[in-house]
């Protein structure tokens, strides 16, 4: 627990972590007040237009915020963690590891009576609480958003369907901290840690629905793209069942997209179990893959080569 | 009761480079080895076995009867250890460094520990001081500090006195001495500096390629020998890449 502690703090060190981080909230916090001027608006409108429905004698319409699913207020949040939350993870990742190897302390570290697996399962404590830390703050918005909008019907449901959309997001974006966190310990050289998981994140958000579904780049980012037919033909057939079941980045937004109710579901064949065990498999498999790499790091040349 | 140190037949290969070839040495406790050598002789290859960083070709090593790889974890608990140039967190202070050191080797009540720690090395003024803002000869005292916050049976200094001015090298020797003394620590020192070993050690080793080329107590070899400057001669004598 201490080792996860002091890695979480030495790793909120870097200064690009927090840029990231701070642009994340800052997203957050703009979505917020657009998600809530747009609902105030539309609720004001809906009061002026009721007495002159009434006055004409005409039967009143239902206001349409109260029939709009309030969790899909949050709809922008799934572009935000898949963009920045992702890459914040991932250079959190970086840093957990990164910083140890170039402050050169991995020599004493290593020489104390504590096993490589506890502190390769502190790195990951870090990054969780890390992680933790970032989508609470969040959280902690999108809650207010709702509690000050009125006309939202809020109940048991919906509270709980946002606990489950924070739960997604934080297995989508620890597999990329953890992801930083392997590449910074494997590599020999610090740019490649950082430029190879970089690279991943941009295949699989970017290129990898491209090549199994058509979905465009900035689509990809949309979790209304989860809606879009994949083509026909035998090409997607094949990319779809060959990459698809590594697509992190598909599983979350499906997840994301039917959590937050902006899906029909019509035009995917991902299933919610199958997206939810994907993302759990992902993160298992990648914290495996850090224990084996801290455990295999070479404590006598554990600096990095650049 | 088991020596400090035990090595047995000790080798390490580096694919036709025998960075270590043979190795058997017998360090007793409460003794300041002092290893010498040339520059690539095998003194850090050693003690980066002796601390369980680095496995060995063949041979065996163990530490109050520990041994380094088989028994690690046991190993490292006898155990501090001093590199050459101390790296620790810059951005941290002293005091937070030394308690991420005290937690990491099982040290109840670390901040007492930290405490007490210092005062030994009479430097409790440095406890708020960040790492990066530190001299050479205190970040060099931090070093020494976390090597022996858990009370270690062994401590390996890897050419402690490396870049320290004069009053820097006699500032460390007097604490070495003392550590050994007041705490009754085996210590275990690379170093190039003859006239260090003459000063602070009990018992040398000179290591030749690998080999160990001689072995005695400083009493012995000054008995034998004289002074430092014959010291000195003898070194060169057993070491030949060093006089080249």
């Amino acid at each position: 627990m201490l080792s996860a502690m002091f890695a979480a703090r030495i790793g909120w060190r870097d200064r690009t972590v927090v840029l990231l981080a701070a642009l994340f909230f800052a997203m957050v916090l703009v979505s917020a007040y657009l998600g809530w001027s747009a609902t105030a608006t539309v609720n004001a409108i809906y009061a002026k237009a009721v007495p002159v429905f009434q006055a004409q004698g005409k039967p009143v319409p239902a206001n349409p915020v109260g029939e709009m699913p309030p969790l899909s207020l949050l709809r922008n949040m799934v572009t935000y963690v898949a963009l920045l939350g992702a890459l914040a993870a991932l250079v959190l990742g970086h840093q957990v590891v990164a910083s140890d190897r170039k402050a050169g302390v991995l020599p004493l570290v290593f020489s104390r009576p504590a096993s490589r697996i506890g502190l390769a399962l502190g790195k990951i404590g870090a990054l969780v609480l890390a992680v933790v830390a970032v989508l609470l703050g969040a959280g902690l918005v999108n809650v207010l958003t709702m509690l000050l909008l009125p006309g939202l019907a809020l109940d048991g449901t919906i509270w709980l369907g946002m606990i489950e959309f924070y739960g997604v997001a934080a297995l989508y974006m620890l597999a990329f901290g953890l992801l930083g966190a392997i590449c910074a310990t494997a590599f020999a050289s610090e740019s490649m840690a950082l430029l190879t998981p970089v690279t991943i994140w941009l295949a699989l958000t970017f290129i990898v629905p491209q090549v199994t579904a058509n979905i465009g780049p900035m689509a990809a980012l949309n979790p209304q793209s989860v809606n879009l037919e994949v083509p026909g033909g035998s090409f997607f057939a094949v990319t779809s069942a060959l990459l698809g079941p590594l697509s992190i980045a598909e599983s979350y937004r499906f997840l994301s997209a039917s959590i937050l109710e902006v899906t029909s579901g019509a035009g995917t064949t991902i299933t919610a179990g199958g997206a939810m065990l994907s993302l759990v498999f992902a993160n298992l498999a990648l914290a495996g893959a850090l224990i084996v790499a801290i455990a295999r790091l070479d404590a006598c040349r554990s600096g990095y080569r650049d | 009761m088991d020596p400090a140190i035990g090595i047995d037949r000790l080798s390490k290969r580096y694919g036709s480079l025998a960075a270590l070839d043979n190795l058997t040495l017998e360090i007793d406790r409460s003794e300041i080895f002092g290893f010498l050598g040339h520059n690539g002789a095998g003194k850090t290859t050693t003690i980066n076995i002796l601390t369980t960083l680095l496995a060995p070709t063949s041979g065996s090593a163990s530490i109050c009867g520990c041994d380094v790889v088989a028994d690690s974890m046991k190993a490292r608990q006898h155990i501090g250890y001093v590199p050459e140039n101390v790296r620790l967190y810059d951005s941290m202070t002293a005091r937070d460094n030394l308690l991420f050191f005290a937690r990491l080797s099982g040290v109840r009540e670390p901040s007492q520990r930290i405490g007490e720690v210092l005062a030994i090395l009479d430097c409790p003024e440095l406890a708020t001081k960040r790492v990066g803002d530190m001299s050479k000869g205190q970040r060099q005292r931090i070093g020494l500090a976390q090597a022996i916050l858990h009370r270690p049976d062994v401590l390996f200094l890897d050419e402690p006195t490396s870049g320290l001015d004069p009053l820097g090298i006699k500032t460390l020797r007097d604490l070495i001495v003392k550590l050994n003394r007041t705490l009754g620590m085996t210590i275990f020192m690379n170093t190039h500096l003859i006239s260090e070993v003459s000063k602070t050690c009990t018992s040398i080793g000179v290591l030749n390629h690998g080999r160990l080329a001689y072995r005695d107590t400083i009493a012995g070899v000054l008995a034998r020998f004289g002074d430092d400057q014959t010291l000195e001669e003898l070194y060169l004598s057993l070491t030949p890449a060093a006089a080249a």
